[in-house]
């Protein structure tokens, strides 16, 4: 199944070449999804700006080393997701990355289209999306903010696909179960 | 309905104005062309002080152990054995004698070889 980013046609290769517009063009799709993904992990407005300002400098910057065209969000999400961990390293909070669940990857069904969340549970949605460990979180919120595979959450943030499955699993399944319950 | 992407969105849609700022900083940034570097020797050479100073150390340090490793012929003859000063010129006027003597025929007189002192010699001249 393609990606969010896998379905469009992004001016990588100009970007490449340098050109400032297609660079603005490329920041302006992501600058969003990028801020909610770096926001929810950092919960600080001011950090969460200077963690996507880096990412796009980053990106500028490094932008050589991106091999596949078509990853460039995944790639840029990637640059993003390792702020935050560095951030989390500086705030000694390292622990509750490695918090870890059961490694067993169960069969994932469901994409994430299929979760529709009715007016009335937004707010309860979005407490329990903060509520989750972070790196549940990081892979729930990758998964519903642009819909990457789990090969690339996996690349992403730098973990065994087995343990994607796996947080994956569990927090859907605690979404799920917050869902039917209301 | 919602998709959980919807709103998580919605959530932080009014950081937009924020983000367009940020994102016209940074694209800013590239359309600029990067300033030429100009460098005097002045700072040529202040960016090479650290050099200097680490090749001036070495030097010293390979002085040092090159003085204290190979001391004077002279500083190795211990201080009781050393010559007096007479005994110096008692041997140079011996050498000059024999290499006066060798390269002519005619013995050489001990005391025409050896010159005087400048002062004796004027106390003679006057005398005279």
């Amino acid at each position: 199944m393609l990606g969010v980013a896998e379905r469009e046609q992004l001016p990588v290769q100009q970007a490449k070449a340098g050109e400032p517009e297609a660079w603005s063009v490329l920041f302006r799709r992501y600058q969003l999804p990028l801020y909610v993904y770096v926001f929810q992990l950092a919960r600080d407005e001011q950090t969460s700006l200077d963690i996507v300002q880096e990412t796009f400098l980053a990106a500028v910057r490094h932008i050589g080393s991106l091999r596949d065209d078509a990853k460039f969000g995944g790639w840029l999400f990637g640059i993003a997701h390792q702020k935050c961990a560095q951030l989390w390293r500086r705030q000694n909070r390292a622990a509750a990355w490695r918090e870890e669940i059961a490694e067993t990857p169960p069969d994932l069904d469901a994409g994430p289209d299929e979760l529709l969340i009715r007016r009335e549970q937004e707010e309860e949605f979005m407490r329990l999306v903060n509520e989750l460990p972070p790196p549940q979180r990081s892979v729930l919120l990758l998964h519903f903010v642009e819909d990457f595979s789990l090969e690339q959450i996996a690349e992403i943030t730098q973990t065994p696909l087995g343990t994607v499955k796996s947080r994956l699993h569990y927090a859907k399944r605690a979404l799920r179960k917050l869902l039917e319950e209301k | 309905m919602k998709t959980p992407r919807e709103i998580l969105l919605e959530q932080h849609e009014a950081m937009a104005p924020k983000l367009d700022a940020l994102r016209a900083g940074v694209v800013a940034g590239l359309a600029r062309p990067p300033a030429r570097e100009t460098m005097s020797w002045r700072d040529f050479a202040r960016s090479l002080r650290w050099h200097f100073a680490g090749l001036s150390a070495a030097w010293v340090v390979v002085a040092v152990l090159n003085m204290g490793s190979s001391p004077s012929p002279v500083a190795m003859i211990p201080r009781d054995k050393m010559p007096t000063p007479q005994q110096l010129w008692a041997s140079l006027r011996e050498s000059r004698r024999l290499l006066l003597e060798y390269s002519s025929d005619a013995p050489v007189a001990e005391a025409a070889a050896v010159p005087g002192r400048r002062s004796e010699a004027a106390i003679q001249q006057a005398v005279v």
